[in-house]
């Protein structure tokens, strides 16, 4: 069952990383161009992305609850620098993807500080995961997996609904 | 805490109810072949996009805040309904995924291929919105997971922002309308097939609501003592408008209707109605509730007469007036304003408990003394993140408008 919960957890991390990491290549090459660019920004898969994000931590912290009691206080400020990352790049995100500005100036500060926001939210994902993975492991830490056969109950449907559209979104790429 | 979740109910509740009126102008757009509600969809799924990206950064913001400043919250509740958290998860990635594909298919599909992918988006949504309110309702009533709380609360809620959005948008369709000066027949009509929508999802959520009334009665007496400021249990209990309570526990002032109280809760005069003397006094609610609910009551009663006046003034005058366009544009909100409101009733009404008799707040929360030093940029962000989300709402609408050309 723990082999299982870090399954459902390490896989939609990895997913959320391997996707937002081209996600922050093409912010970096948006911003190095300097224009162009803005269609393959937004376009609709990065949604989900995200959500893998929720998903993934919503597991973790879930079945990891009384391990949070003792690290918490201790992880807020990686915490609360994440949440700033997530907040300023999605600001920027609507800001980039939506604006229909011709200021060049403007343009060239939001697609840098974007690009910025994207490395710097990552870099922060993956101090927070070390960080939780070390306390894990020096604390000898076993989670509840009592939520892994509803996980797992709720992964059978869902995959096979929205299994075709994935394959047919990310084939476009 | 309060301000995140503020900020992300509004996404939450436009989520779900953007996509389910994508699906009711959807239907028309099949079922009537009518391109003037194909061309309304096209607006509201650019609507939806946008709040998709929003609602990720709001929720994820949320469980990062939970498991770290309601870390006991989560260890308590874990076995209970640690598990809803996960399945909200599934429900999100679907409504994500198919309007992913919904936006990568919406210039090839046909009007009915589109209505079948906008209906996972709205399921998706409502199924969200059912996991993550199943987990409130138990905090109210932790009696068991499934109780007639629980039901009721999800169903009163999930209409409401049903109703909320259908408000919102009339008020913005009247507001296009009014813009215009000559009113347009295409933004009338519009405007009349919105205001069924919101009466008939108006009789829904106050049918729900007094049906919550009941329930609470007997499931959380307490919290309704608190918003009716029922200061001694009694038969033939009073409802109470306005009013206070005094340092001595009793109440006063305001208009006092003998009997109402019973009635409604029980639907007998003499019914008893538990009192705020059954709960000791360090264990009250914040009274503030009984203000909150005098006030949502009133707007409850301002958007029944502005909707009832909308569908008179269709039936009489075949459209509605500059100046009624005016007022139902700016009463937009007001939809919004109840949802908020319900919440803050529900989550204050509650107080001092997180789970209603089983743990108390201050036992639920972090102990971290970093919190107060943080907590302070949170409201901003949220600010910057509302402005922004509005912003790119705009320019989606700015370019629809551009390549759509609408008649309203």
């Amino acid at each position: 069952m723990v082999v299982a919960l870090y399954a459902l957890i390490i896989g939609a991390g990895a997913l959320y990383v391997l996707l937002f990491t081209l996600e922050t290549i093409l912010a970096w090459k948006g911003a190095m161009r300097g224009n162009g660019g803005k269609a393959q920004l937004i376009s609709p898969e990065w949604e989900i992305t995200h959500t893998l994000l929720v998903y993934g931590f919503t597991l973790f912290i879930v079945s990891h609850a009384t391990l949070l009691v003792l690290i918490g206080g201790p992880l807020l400020t990686i915490a609360s620098s994440i949440i700033i990352l997530l907040i300023v790049r999605g600001v920027l995100y609507l800001y980039v993807g939506y604006t229909e500005s011709t200021s060049k100036k403007v343009l060239f500060v939001a697609r840098w500080l974007f690009a910025l926001a994207c490395a710097a939210q990552l870099a922060a994902v993956a101090c927070l995961a070390y960080a939780l993975a070390w306390a894990i492991i020096t604390m000898g830490y076993v989670p509840s997996t009592s939520i892994v056969p509803y996980a797992l109950i709720g992964l059978i449907p869902t995959l096979a609904i929205c299994i075709v559209p994935i394959v047919l979104l990310y084939r476009r790429k | 805490m309060g301000d995140s979740l503020g900020f992300h109910i509004i996404i939450a509740l436009l989520s779900i109810g953007i996509p389910f009126l994508m699906n009711v102008f959807g239907f028309l757009a099949w079922r009537r072949k009518d391109a003037k509600s194909a061309q309304f969809v096209r607006l509201l799924v650019r609507w939806t996009a946008v709040l998709a990206v929003a609602g990720a950064i709001s929720g994820t913001v949320i469980a990062i805040q939970f498991s770290t400043l309601w870390a006991p919250f989560l260890a308590y509740s874990q076995p209970y309904v640690g598990h809803y958290f996960a399945l909200e998860g599934y429900a999100f990635l679907i409504e994500v995924v198919f309007l992913a594909w919904y936006l990568a298919r919406e210039k090839k599909a046909a009007p009915r291929t589109l209505w079948l992918l906008g209906l996972p988006i709205t399921l998706g949504a409502i199924g969200s919105a059912f996991f993550i309110t199943t987990i409130n309702a138990w905090m109210n009533n932790p009696s068991a997971v499934w109780t007639s709380t629980t039901a009721l609360e999800i169903s009163h809620s999930v209409t409401a922002y049903l109703f909320a959005t259908t408000v919102l948008v009339i008020g913005y369709v009247a507001w296009r309308v009014w813009r215009k000066k000559t009113g347009s027949k295409d933004g009338q009509r519009l405007i009349w097939q919105l205001g069924i929508v919101a009466f008939i999802l108006l009789v829904i959520v106050a049918v729900l609501g007094d049906a919550s009334a009941v329930n609470d009665a007997s499931t959380q007496p307490t919290k309704l003592a608190a918003i009716e400021i029922l200061d001694k249990t009694q038969t033939n209990a009073p409802l109470r408008i306005g009013g206070e309570i005094n340092a001595d526990g009793t109440a006063q002032g305001g208009i006092v209707l003998p009997g109402v109280l019973s009635l409604l809760a029980g639907r007998s005069w003499n019914y008893e109605v538990q009192g705020l003397d059954k709960t000791p006094r360090d264990q009250w609610p914040l009274l503030i509730v009984h203000n909150l609910f005098d006030i949502k009551m009133l707007i409850v009663g301002y958007v029944s007469v502005l909707l009832l006046a909308l569908l008179v003034f269709r039936w009489r005058l075949k459209r509605q007036p500059r100046w009624f366009l005016a007022i139902l544009a700016a009463s937009g909100i007001v939809g919004i304003a109840l949802v908020e409101l319900g919440w803050m009733l529900t989550e204050l009404g509650r107080q001092p408990w997180a789970v209603q008799g089983k743990l108390l707040v201050s036992d639920a929360f972090t102990k971290s003394v970093d919190v107060v030093k943080i907590g302070y940029i949170f409201p901003c962000l949220f600010v910057v993140l509302l402005a922004a989300t509005l912003f790119a709402l705009h320019m989606v609408t700015k370019k629809w408008n551009k390549v759509e050309v609408p008649k309203w």
